[in-house]
């Protein structure tokens, strides 16, 4: 089997990504193609993934694979600094880890919206993330009466 | 990207995935955000997989209480270096915690019972399911009204959905013959049932420990009444069965669960300063193996009361000090409360929080 060394990315607005092979397979859904069908010099389409995000993410691979002797303490600051992002950047991201299949970094994104969501009102949650309300004043003042330890 | 909230919050595993990482008190504001987050939050998988992710970090349960009023207003939660206070049961009066199980406490509380001095009026034994997390405390119906402590365990798992409590009590029938007999309650169907005569009563005073949904506990010794003889083990559906102790000199035994094997934490029978940890292979032939064998510093085991196990760390409890003995780097450090607690805390129960109902 000949293996390339170089795998090309193509993001959805069609921007090219040309990166180590040992880079893009910490994505399992890129392992799954290489296998498969083994492109030598081809290029692998990825559109559910934007080239602003994607560039993102390889910057993520690279680091992890690059820096495997960097001591935990320093993964994680390195880690914490890049999820120090804006809410719609965390969401971008995130799709972009699921579509990818990039474990580490999905579980690295949902701790940092799951810290979002801690010590805050269900109205500042709705907010941060734009979700609509969809319950009436009646059923909010039952939670409240029923639960309202919960929101001290 | 102006609606990222909402197309984001469609991916159902995503959300899934994020909100299983909250702790349960923040789950509980989180189901008044929105509907769709509500059902998510109440579905048994999402329950589920709450508990796996919880079941990752335990913590050790205490309740401090005074000689004369156990009024639990709270529980303290520790595990080894923060400690937090959990709402008891207010108002209610534990006499004791018979046990923690997916983030659920059994708790019972003997209202107009007295065990001191022998002496027994017949009162009013109260059952209670209580989840701290959630705060929800259920009272379970009045089983058969006996003035006698009783002897319970309760069997969950392996999977999430129910529970049993058996309660073990002696009687006398009609020929004056003392028999034991057991009725259980089934979260289920929530009654109990009596099962007659059972051939074995669990020693009142041992603490039992429950594993992939069988309950195990010690039997007093029939030939002098003061060791352990046995142990008595039953399954969720009521098959009762015994497991005799390892041949060798096992003393002062505690039952445990070591990553999903019962275990025996006992002293060394030649050096007193030593405990061993016995595994159990096979229960059908009652076929242990010493897999672990440590010195003790500050106290022997002989003077050990409680014994609770979270992952590779065990806690050793005296009636002053707290232990615990990390597994992985056989090292022991002291439990420090961090404050002057005049307060006595009950035995430490392994626990992790949940969003389990106490009533299916």
């Amino acid at each position: 089997m000949a293996f390339t060394k170089k795998v090309t990315l193509k993001s959805s607005d069609g921007e090219l990504f040309i990166i180590d092979r040992a880079v893009a397979l910490q994505s399992r859904t890129i392992q799954y193609v290489l296998e498969d069908t083994n492109p030598v010099d081809a290029i692998i389409p990825v559109p559910a993934v934007d080239a602003r995000t994607l560039s993102k993410v390889l910057e993520y691979c690279k680091k992890h694979l690059i820096d495997l002797n960097t001591d935990f303490e320093d993964y994680s600051k390195w880690d914490k600094d890049f999820v120090d992002a804006e809410v719609w950047m965390l969401y971008d991201l995130i799709m972009a880890a699921d579509y990818l299949h990039i474990p580490p970094l999905i579980d690295l994104i949902c701790d940092k919206i799951a810290s979002m969501f801690k010590g805050q009102t269900p109205d500042k949650i709705r907010e941060i993330f734009n979700i609509d309300n969809d319950f009436s004043k009646e059923e909010e003042e039952d939670f409240k009466k029923k639960s309202g330890w919960a929101f001290k | 990207m102006d609606d990222f909230g909402s197309k984001l919050f469609e991916v159902a595993d995503i959300i899934t995935n994020i909100l299983s990482r909250l702790p349960v008190k923040s789950l509980i504001i989180c189901k008044s955000v929105s509907k769709h987050w509500r059902s998510l939050i109440c579905s048994p998988n999402f329950m589920r997989l709450q508990l796996l992710r919880s079941k990752e970090y335990p913590t050790y349960l205490f309740f401090p209480y005074t000689h004369w009023g156990r009024k639990v207003h709270f529980l303290t939660k520790t595990d080894g270096e923060t400690t937090e206070t959990l709402p008891g049961c207010d108002g209610y009066r534990f006499k004791d915690m018979i046990c923690s199980f997916n983030g659920l406490i059994c708790c019972i509380n003997c209202e107009g019972l007295i065990f001191c001095k022998r002496t027994r009026t017949t009162g009013r034994l109260e059952i209670r399911i209580y989840n701290p997390a959630t705060r929800e405390v259920l009272l379970l119906p009045r089983g058969r009204n006996l003035g006698e402590e009783p002897k319970i365990g309760v069997a969950f798992g392996p999977r999430i959905n129910g529970y049993k409590v058996f309660r073990f009590f002696c009687t006398t029938g009609e020929t004056q013959d003392k028999h034991n007999e057991c009725e259980v309650y089934s979260s289920i169907t929530g009654s109990w049932k009596g099962i007659g005569r059972v051939a074995h009563s669990p020693w009142g005073s041992s603490k039992h420990v429950c594993i992939n949904g069988i309950v195990y506990w010690f039997v007093r010794s029939e030939k002098d009444g003061l060791t352990v003889g046995f142990i008595l083990a039953v399954d969720v559906e009521e098959n009762f069965s015994v497991i005799n102790i390892p041949e060798e000199k096992t003393l002062h035994p505690c039952l445990v669960n070591l990553e999903g094997h019962l275990s025996l934490v006992a002293a060394n029978g030649v050096d007193k300063d030593r405990f061993d940890i016995w595994v159990l292979y096979d229960s059908k032939e009652s076929i242990w193996v010493k897999k672990w064998s440590d010195y003790m510093p500050i106290f022997n085991i002989k003077q050990v009361n409680y014994v609770a196990v979270r992952k590779n760390e065990i806690l050793f409890g005296s009636v002053k000090h707290y232990l615990f003995y990390n597994m992985v780097t056989r090292t022991w450090r002291e439990l420090n409360w961090g404050h002057s607690c005049r307060d006595r805390f009950s035995f430490p129960m392994t626990y992790t929080e949940s969003l389990l109902p106490c009533k299916y």
